[in-house]
């Protein structure tokens, strides 16, 4: 059959079968992408909001700044590296890896704003970037899981 | 719902390429040009060539980029491109008796 002929009601439906299987199965490989990808971030952000608890800017200021620094590059790094893989997303998968970041976005606030608290334990400290972690790895699992 | 089914089937979509097109754009937040080829099984020619139809029809939305120095092509269903094609693809169920 020619891409231009028509078809009747059955062989379109058939059709769409087939292509949606197809694509399926394309945007698998994006899902596995953007789950690593957001297990990363999220690794990323929690190690950041713990160690910030470390190079407290206030008494380690160089300290803070190259852990900064390393972050940024680290983020541009992984972000590139998945914008050069990417080729496509299922369905509703955005907006899943959005909630994911903002959550761990908005535990990272929380971590930042505990700074003033004064210093904690090495327990708690862990314990905060794995909170803050949370939110992206646990999209990023499903994601790879699905 | 009004009239029959046949009279709900949406014309831009009675082409086999566009309708694959927007079959497997369905399944999927954004695809890239190479993607949809391949899933599609079409040349690069037809493909820009539907794609622009369907955008020109507010179906799809078309993103260009660079990765690095590569030009990269995106695509998308707008909201009114899933709607028209869910009502098209109700239709073809009604017709099928799969509805």
């Amino acid at each position: 059959m020619s891409s231009e002929e028509q078809m009747n009601a059955d062989e379109q439906l058939a059709a769409l079968n087939v292509v949606q299987q197809r694509m399926e199965r394309a945007s698998g490989y994006g899902a596995k992408l953007m789950g690593v990808y957001c297990v990363i971030l999220g690794l990323l952000i929690g190690s950041l909001a713990a160690l910030l608890q470390v190079y407290r800017p206030e008494k380690n200021f160089t300290g803070f700044i190259i852990l900064t620094a390393l972050f940024v590059i680290a983020v541009v790094a992984i972000s590139l590296a998945y914008a050069k893989l990417y080729r496509s997303l299922p369905r509703g998968f955005s907006k899943l890896y959005l909630r994911g970041f903002f959550g761990s976005m908005a535990l990272y606030m929380v971590a930042v704003a505990m700074l003033n608290a004064g210093e904690m334990g090495w327990c708690v400290t862990a314990l905060t970037g794995l909170i803050v972690a949370a939110p992206l790895c646990l999209t990023g699992i499903v994601m790879v899981r699905k | 719902m009004s009239g029959h089914a046949r009279e709900r089937l949406n014309e831009d979509f009675s082409n086999p390429v566009r309708l694959s097109l927007m079959g497997s754009l369905r399944a999927v937040d954004e695809a890239d040009f190479k993607t949809l080829k391949e899933t599609v099984g079409i040349s690069d020619s037809v493909l820009s060539r539907h794609l622009s139809a369907l955008e020109a029809a507010g179906y799809v939305r078309i993103k260009k980029g660079y990765v690095g120095k590569r030009p990269r092509t995106w695509a998308k269903l707008t909201s009114s491109g899933q709607e028209a094609f869910a009502q098209h693809v109700q239709a073809l169920k009604e017709i099928t008796g799969l509805a």
